[in-house]
């Protein structure tokens, strides 16, 4: 790392000289790629889990005995309330919540013993390696000098707290293994290692100082963590599950559910496996890098990595690749000399994380309707349905924000220093919205969907699907798009600053948009599947799935999410400091050169608010002209309810049409963030414009009813707002701005 | 279980050991007294593949428990073999000869033996014999058919050398 001083003010730092080598950018400024594939990795243990122990539930005595009280339940329900449909259904949740309670706690209970078989594991884990392994402490007597350089290697690695090294001198494996515990770490040599430390001495420092980077970087706790939540769900969610199967009392029975569940059983093994296998191969690069870091050069660890043997990248040997515990040799050498793939976000980190969240939505669903059965909601307006979708869309929303949205933030900071894009967005957002959907029929649940029988209907059923999927695609694209654009600004603002960035408030804010976006369209998937396994009209699909994309879009989450659209970029803005000289944290190595250019505009808020506030002064005069009219011509004050529903839709209609051209006038002039500018405009023109219509309708004679708030500024704000985006987006294409925030 | 392998054991491993492969040489001491501990779990050791986790050099060898192994084997063999000559009468002096077969090779104590007289020496049936057991054992412990032929070679040759 470096801390020369070059001049940062209004310039963009571009290390450059394309014929000269690059320096490294700086990985652990930021979260480790090991930590997203943890999460991934704990998240779809605990939804599959959640699935197991729901249908081992269904085999158990208990469930024969639920069934009796359901019947009892409906019969209760039936007579209680013969003639109010809706005052029975309660009834019915009511009676049957003892039941779902049980069985909801039964489900948390077994995903928690999982959890706490796998910490079990970990923390014994240690003792049980030591011992099957025969180690022992390496003494002085063993090998004198090897023990002093351990020691000097330690205080080169600046560890808080020595690990304690030990070994088997009967095992010639030339290998080293940091493996332990919080707090006890331990830090295992092959025999073969030992005899390396007489022979290649800077060989074996570079792979001690290896093991000792997996402690320094804090992975070795997630890695034995990851393998003991794999044992852990095989023992405990996979066995039981097969032994259901097996127990099952008829042939039929144990066919069907062999049919409903193994392939799903493997498919979401394989994928878990997969994932553990990524956290345990992701580590290995960043510990190389921090080991070539202490070292001071790479070539020992580089010249070290070549006698690793190594597949052809070719044909099956790729597909190989996922199932190995290690990089490949090639990739690991590359990263020594370029870090730049560890700032890189592909396709398939996407595809994974669709899958995860796409295989728990279900599963979360289903156990919060278990715990809320028998209360009825009415929190903004959403049934406890809805709320159950919307609570797991956040959980989701986290998830996805922690995995792709931390590496599109990686990303944006190689595109900031490199000047080119380091991923494809699109390719995220297909990633995302393809898992997402494949997830939802790989999901144990997903044997339950039902799909129309006849072939016309199935085909609607399809093509509803598959353009809900795009819809989701679409958004998930510009948000990504915006959240890449956005974060450039934070970056940016952290460079000027000499500030490693802080990623948990850009987490917060992507999950947050991420949750409402994902919560109305999956939210509108699950309503209109259910739908059709209902037999409900095709027709209606279409319906089905726009009425909560539109109940989300125009509900208080949706107006936070509008506001987080040009307030996370405003954010970046406040409390600007400008740090003279060049920053320690972007590169691992003192750039060569620095080819600095223009660095993103700053949002002219004055301006921004001024074009606001004449929007909505022209507004006022519009709307008053139109109620001085109506009063000319004796409309208003006996105004049936149609028409005062049409005065209100006229209202809302003019402050959005105003908003937009607010919007457009603002892209117009926008440099870097079009988008952001114009909805901000928009919004803020929005507040006031709603403040009017409530304010000149009191004025000429309205009630000022507080329950016509809400509807008055939701429509308004968030109507203008999204209407902005479109227009600002088209705006800065015709005027060949840059699309950005 | 012993904190030390047997002294004839040590001597014709150490000087293979320093044949074939001399870099090991300075963990002999600690490797042997970890095989002397527990000569099965030292097989198991020898003969397991390596851990999937760490630096991820996959494969590797120390040779020094496998040459001691082996060597264990061979003067196991050389003691029954005596016997069975009927060259000497008792156990105890069976021992002595071995000692003195190992001995005689050891450039250590070729003037002490010189001086005393006393050699023994293998025919060439007997060194085929002893090249076979140790490439059976080498083998029985996992080493590659390569590997083990060029163990048992520099273990003959150990023993091969003819009384002065």
């Amino acid at each position: 790392m470096t801390s020369s001083h070059v001049p940062l003010d209004k310039t963009l730092l571009r290390p450059s000289l394309d014929n000269q080598p690059k320096p490294r950018l700086n990985p652990f400024a930021f979260p480790t790629d090991t930590d997203f594939r943890l999460l991934l990795h704990v998240a779809m243990i605990i939804s599959s889990g959640l699935f197991i122990y729901n249908w081992i539930y269904l085999g158990l005595p208990q469930a024969q005995s639920d069934i009796s009280i359901y019947s009892r339940c409906q019969h209760m329900a039936q007579i209680a309330y013969p003639s109010d449909s809706l005052a029975s259904s309660e009834f019915f949740e009511r009676c049957r919540a003892p039941v779902e309670h049980v069985k909801a706690l039964w489900m948390l209970g077994g995903v928690a013993s999982v959890l706490v078989l796998a910490v079990a594991l970990y923390l014994i884990a240690p003792p049980i390696k030591l011992r099957r392994q025969g180690l022992v402490p390496i003494a002085s007597d063993d090998a004198p000098e090897a023990v002093i350089e351990l020691r000097g290697l330690c205080v080169k690695a600046g560890l808080r707290s020595e690990p304690r090294f030990v070994w088997n001198p009967l095992n010639g494996s030339p290998v080293g293994l940091a493996f332990g515990r919080r707090g006890s770490y331990y830090v295992a040599l092959g025999g073969g290692l030992m005899v390396r430390s007489y022979v290649d001495p800077r060989g074996f420092d570079a792979v001690v100082l290896h093991e000792l980077a997996h402690l320094a970087n804090r992975d070795v706790d997630k890695t034995y963590l990851a393998m003991s939540l794999w044992q852990a769900f095989v023992v405990l969610a996979l066995v039981p599950l097969l032994v259901t199967i097996v127990l099952q009392p008829t042939p039929g029975s144990k066919f069907a559910a062999a049919g409903l569940l193994i392939w799903r059983v493997a498919v979401i093994a394989l994928i878990v496996y997969l994932v553990r296998n990524a956290v345990l191969r992701s580590r290995e690069t960043y510990a190389d890098l921090r080991a070539a870091l202490w070292e001071g050069s790479s070539e020992a660890l580089s010249r070290v990595l070549g006698s690793v043997p190594d597949l052809p990248n070719t044909g099956i040997h790729r597909l190989l690749a996922y199932w190995r515990v290690h990089p490949s040799r090639a990739a690991r050498q590359r990263a020594l000399s370029d870090t730049r793939p560890l700032f890189r976000l592909g396709f398939w980190d996407a595809l994974g994380t669709g899958l995860a969240a796409g295989i728990a939505y279900p599963s979360l669903v289903t156990l919060i309707l278990l715990v809320f059965t028998g209360v009825q909601s009415n929190l903004w307006s959403l049934t406890t349905g809805e709320l159950a979708g919307f609570v797991t869309s956040i959980a989701l929303g986290l998830l996805i924000a922690g995995v792709v949205g931390l590496g599109v933030w990686r990303a944006t900071f190689a595109e900031l220093v490199d000047g080119k894009r380091a991923i494809s967005v699109a390719a995220l957002a297909g990633g995302l919205a393809i898992g997402l959907g494949l997830g939802d029929w790989i999901a144990f649940e997903g044997g339950f969907n039902a799909v129309p029988s006849n072939p016309g209907y199935g085909l609607l059923f399809g093509a509803v699907y598959v353009l809900l999927l795009g819809l989701l695609a679409l958004g998930l694209f510009g948000l990504l798009e915006w959240f890449a654009k956005s974060s450039g600004r934070w970056l940016w603002r952290a460079l000027e600053r000499g500030s490693v960035p802080n990623p948990l408030p850009i987490v917060l804010t992507i999950s947050l948009v991420l949750s409402l976006w994902l919560g109305a369209t999956l939210q509108a998937r699950n309503l209109f599947e259910i739908g059709a396994s209902l037999g409900v009209s095709p027709l209606l699909y279409p319906v089905l799935a726009g009425a909560p994309l539109l109940q989300a879009v125009f509900g208080p989450l949706g107006l936070v999410a509008l506001a987080c659209l040009w307030a996370y970029p405003l954010a970046a803005e406040l409390g600007r400091t400008s740090v003279k000289g060049f920053p320690a944290w972007p590169f691992l190595d003192q750039p060569a050169d620095l080819n600095l250019t223009a660095p993103p505009t700053h949002m002219r808020v004055a301006r921004l608010a001024s074009i606001a506030v004449g929007a909505a002064a022209a507004y006022v005069v519009v709307i008053t002209a139109l109620r001085l009219f109506l009063r000319m011509i004796e409309v208003a004050p006996q105004m049936t309810d149609l028409e005062v529903l049409l005065l209100f839709l006229t209202q809302v209609g003019l402050a959005v049409i105003v908003q937009g051209c607010a919007a457009t006038v603002t892209a117009v002039k926008a440099d870097d963030h079009p988008v952001a500018e114009a909805t901000l405009v928009a919004f803020w023109a929005g507040i006031l414009m709603a403040v009017e219509q409530f304010v000149l309708n009191v004025a000429f004679g309205g009630h000022a009813d507080p329950r016509a708030v809400w509807p008055i500024f939701s429509l308004t704000v968030i109507s203008g707002g999204i209407l902005a985006i479109p227009l600002a987006w088209l705006t800065a294409r015709m005027t060949r701005r840059p699309t950005g925030p | 279980m012993t904190d030390n392998i047997d002294p004839d054991v040590a001597q014709l491993s150490r000087d293979v050991v320093k044949d074939l492969a001399p870099n090991e040489l300075p963990l002999f001491g600690a490797v042997s007294r970890a095989y002397a501990k527990n000569p099965e779990q030292a097989e198991k050791v020898i003969k397991s593949k390596d851990e999937v986790l760490g630096f991820g050099l996959e494969v590797g060898l120390l040779l020094t428990p496998a040459v001691i192994a082996v060597a264990e084997a061979v003067v196991r063999f050389l003691g029954a073999e005596l016997l069975k000559l009927g060259e000497q009468a008792a156990g105890t002096a069976v021992d002595t000869t071995v000692h003195n077969v190992l001995s005689h090779t050891s450039e250590a104590k070729q003037t002490e033996k010189a001086r005393a007289g006393a050699t023994a020496s293998l025919t060439s049936a007997q060194l085929a014999e002893v090249r076979k057991v140790a490439i059976n054992r080498a083998i029985s412990l996992h080493l590659p058919r390569d590997q083990a032929e060029r163990l048992a070679d520099a273990m003959v040759a150990r023993l091969a050398v003819a009384p002065g």
